[in-house]
């Protein structure tokens, strides 16, 4: 089992719900915000060992999410999902600091994988989505 | 392209895309929520569960098909990025695969199936091109070729690089064709909307017995 405190951003509430608690069930603790303001305040207030961000969402962006957490809690990896491989987005994610990306819908195991690699700070492989 | 036809493919692929992205949203519920009630129904104290088994073939059963609806997802949202520019750098290789994932539907419907293969290294060579009309005349060489082989057979696509540019075959996977479907496969490219498309792209066609052998110039 899983000790991993995780962070889930995301604005669509069914997929981050349901996500959230299979990795609860899997022993994380998790906390979930739906748009950008949630998540900077959830980061303020407890910490956190991953942080598993979308990058499209209204408001603040992913990429501007992730774009504050660098300055704020640069300590903290983060792991993007987005809609499609090799996109922009995610390489726009990797050049700003993220961990990886991961695309959607994603394999519950890719990404506790992905999740362990960047809580022990080791390289992603291979780099780039699934 | 015409600058009036660019704008309608441009806007027809912005809302594809778009469409794309949310339906991969739809698809990643559904996973999520599949994956919630198999974790649910592996748990120990689900043993005993009613239809315990039987729900879990289906769950197995949606969850292969949420694969398959990303992977055609995928390939759709690629084929619509190809209309944001007129003309771009692109890989053959990326092409094609486009091409296999998005023309399998039309090649099932005649029982047919497609293999790519090629020299090492050609499909990462890229051209200058409009991707669409790429596309499209790839799309209507194996369609033509789908029309003239006898149903339950595969159809190859050929790759290969050459000093000036890359050619790409398109052919059945045993024996020649008809000489009676090269006529019918070259009435094809000959008709205007396809000669101005060749033309467009730079492009020389040949039609023969071994099948369509496309030739495109690295800068189109």
């Amino acid at each position: 089992m899983e000790q991993f405190r995780v962070l889930l951003v995301d604005d669509e509430r069914e997929f981050v719900t349901t996500l959230g608690e299979r990795l609860e069930i899997r022993g994380l603790t998790v906390r979930i915000a739906y748009d950008g303001l949630e998540a900077l305040k959830a980061l303020e207030e407890k910490p956190f060992d991953v942080v598993v961000l979308d990058v499209r969402m209204p408001g603040l962006s992913g990429l501007e999410i992730l774009k504050r957490m660098k300055t704020s809690r640069p300590e903290v990896p983060v792991i993007l999902l987005t809609g499609h491989s090799a996109t922009r987005d995610g390489i726009e994610g990797m050049r700003l600091g993220a961990f990886d990306y991961l695309m959607k819908p994603i394999d519950i195991d890719r990404l506790l994988e992905k999740m362990r690699e960047a809580v022990q700070g080791r390289t992603p492989e291979p780099a780039g989505g699934q | 392209m015409q600058e009036e036809v660019r704008h309608d493919a441009a806007f027809m692929g912005k809302i594809t895309a778009g469409a794309t992205h949310e339906l991969k949203n739809v698809l990643a519920i559904v996973g999520e929520s599949a994956g919630l009630l198999e974790d649910l129904l592996q748990a120990p104290s689900s043993r005993d569960f009613p239809h315990r088994e039987r729900i879990l073939k289906a769950l197995t059963s949606i969850r292969d098909q949420v694969r398959r609806g990303t992977h055609i997802l995928t390939q759709l949202n690629r084929f619509a990025h190809g209309a944001d520019s007129d003309t771009a750098s692109v890989r053959l290789g990326d092409v094609l695969e486009n091409l296999k994932a998005l023309s399998d539907r039309f090649l099932r419907q005649k029982a047919l199936s497609l293999t790519l293969s090629g020299a090492p290294g050609a499909d990462q060579v890229a051209v200058q091109a409009c991707p669409v009309s790429l596309q499209r005349l790839l799309f209507t060489g194996l369609m033509a070729l789908a029309q003239e082989v006898p149903q339950g057979e595969t159809l190859c696509i050929e790759t290969g690089a050459e000093t000036d540019g890359l050619w790409c075959r398109l052919s059945r996977s045993k024996g020649a064709l008809e000489e009676e479907a090269v006529g019918a496969i070259r009435r094809i490219f000959e008709d205007e909307s396809a000669a101005a498309l060749r033309e467009a792209l730079s492009a020389d066609v040949r039609v023969s017995r071994d099948g369509v052998l496309v030739r495109l110039p690295r800068s189109g």
